[in-house]
């Protein structure tokens, strides 16, 4: 509308202001990528308890900081705009409501730890996922709070750094949680099993190739270089080389990713109904579940993550 | 298939079914509502820094006409309730009737809305960008500050989004008067008509905020 008939409600022109459609923008987006990360979070604690047979630790707390992260993703949108000419008492708050939404996700982070500690891991595919979900989520969580100081946000912003944040959040966490939850529920959905090494195999590449990737986007961020250009200068020419060969790694992975689901469904074994021994109640019915999931109304006897 | 009504294998029974498929309007509302609620914002934004421009742009618009078209869809309201209600008690002849003067209303509505805009471009009047002030000069109406073309920025996106709105909604309505007319439709199951019926009281709603904001700002 503002571009096809110059409507001006964005233009300075007729007393418009773009900044308004920064707000309006990040109001959406922000809560926009939380919506993608809550349900990756979902799948990474059931991964985990199926996985090192534990019982979740601080289940109302994860829920709950689930809540939390909701609530404050509404009130953080003007963390994207610190460079904006928003006022400074503007700045200040949203970068402190920004750093809030650590504490939830620490304690998220803490609890999968908690639940992980003792338990007896199985380093299947999906519990791998899931382990990267840990890994590259911390390190994407982290070098968020570090672009929620204003400060330091003047000399990043636009910068490699806030694309590898980004990745790491998006890809490391939403990513690495869903390939883990597909190949958990692959079983459960298809009734057929997929080959664990492949799936093995191809983790192995994506993890390695991720931080290949986007690690050196870091670096490239925190010497200065924008984000949005096709060109950089020869200072950059290494770690922007490194950068693409790890793409080229995640690459292959995703083909041996590929290759796992395609053999899979053409010549995968019969699942049974529990190949995992999980204690959530999908797990109590056939693969793929029969019309209205169970034939008889199943009797449940302990909790949901009861392990021991 | 309970009580002659087709029920979809994953729900209990027809008032679950029933249940469902509201609150899924409702959901749909509720979005509606945020993509209004954004140009809503804008506008209480601008029009705190500008009230004058946006009293010298509803200085253009006829509040009589504003005035009709508001009570035509609260009419329209009112019949679209008794299509329903006609329904609930065996009478699908008054039902599709009353439908049919539903559709009338939104089309009376369109109407109106269409001689308002053709006016306003007569004299020289587009959104933002492209309103034409030598022309309103030569119709005598000269543009008194320099960015009221802002306030038609708001009043064309704002009008034609919920003129679309119920356009839209007059198409969705005929098909449901179809559905009634080959019977389709008993007090047991009237769904489709409830459906259309929300969002056609939305879409109504929302005049009845844009007629003030509008026409009777200043």
């Amino acid at each position: 509308m503002e571009r096809v008939f110059g409507v001006g409600i964005f233009d300075p022109k007729l007393g418009g202001d773009p900044v308004l459609f920064q707000h309006f923008f990040w109001f959406y987006s922000h809560p926009a990528v939380y919506i993608m990360i809550l349900p990756a979070m979902g799948i990474v604690s059931e991964l985990i308890t199926t996985y090192s047979k534990k019982t979740i630790f601080g289940y109302t707390a994860i829920a709950f900081s689930s809540i939390g992260i909701a609530a404050v993703s509404f009130f953080v949108w003007g963390h994207h705009m610190f460079v904006s000419g928003q006022s400074e008492l503007a700045g200040v708050l949203f970068s402190f409501i920004t750093m809030l939404v650590g504490v939830p996700t620490a304690i998220k982070m803490f609890n999968w730890l908690a639940t992980l500690y003792k338990g007896s891991i199985e380093f299947r595919a999906p519990m791998l996922f899931a382990l990267g979900f840990l890994f590259l989520f911390a390190i994407g969580g982290v070098t968020g709070i570090i672009l929620a100081v204003t400060a330091v946000d003047v000399h990043f912003h636009d910068t490699y750094f806030v694309v590898a944040h980004f990745h790491y959040v998006m890809v490391g966490g939403t990513l690495m949680a869903i390939m883990g939850g597909f190949y958990h529920w692959f079983p459960k959905m298809f009734g057929k099993m997929y080959n664990d090494v492949t799936a093995r195999i191809s983790w192995v590449f994506i993890f390695v190739g991720f931080n290949v990737t986007f690690f050196p986007q870091f670096i490239l961020g925190a010497k200065g270089m924008p984000r949005r250009y096709f060109d950089y200068i020869p200072e950059y020419e290494n770690l922007n080389k490194i950068s693409t060969i790890g793409s080229w790694l995640i690459g292959i992975g995703f083909l041996f990713g590929l290759y796992t689901i395609i053999r899979g469904l053409t010549s995968g074994e019969k699942a049974p109904p529990n190949p995992w021994g999980a204690k959530t109640l999908e797990w109590q019915t056939e693969s793929p579940p029969t019309m209205h999931n169970f034939d008889h109304d199943p009797i449940v006897t302990a909790g949901p993550y009861e392990y021991k | 298939m309970i009580n002659g009504v087709e029920v979809a294998s994953h729900f209990r029974d027809v008032n679950h079914q029933y249940a469902s498929n509201k609150e899924g309007i409702w959901l749909f509302m509720v979005t509606e509502i945020l993509m209004f609620g954004g140009l809503f914002v804008g506008y209480i934004i601008n029009h705190t820094i500008y009230p004058e421009v946006f009293a010298e742009g509803a200085s253009y618009l006829d509040w009589h006409m504003g005035f009709v078209n508001t009570l035509v869809l609260i009419f329209s309201s009112l019949t679209m309730a008794l299509g329903i209600y006609f329904n609930q008690i065996s009478k699908p002849k008054w039902a599709t009737w009353s439908l049919a003067i539903t559709v009338l209303c939104g089309a009376i509505f369109m109407v109106i809305k269409y001689f308002e805009y053709t006016h306003k471009f007569h004299l020289g009047i587009f959104p933002g960008r492209m309103i034409n002030p030598e022309r309103m000069a030569e119709e005598g109406h000269p543009m008194q500050h320099a960015n009221l073309g802002l306030y038609f920025g708001f009043y064309y996106c704002m009008t034609g989004l919920h003129g679309l709105h119920v356009l839209i909604g007059m198409g969705l309505i005929t098909w449901v008067m179809i559905r009634n007319i080959r019977g389709e439709f008993s007090p047991k199951y009237y769904t489709p008509i409830e459906g259309i019926g929300i969002f056609w009281h939305i879409v109504d709603l929302i005049w009845i905020f844009l007629f003030p904001l509008l026409y009777l700002v200043g």
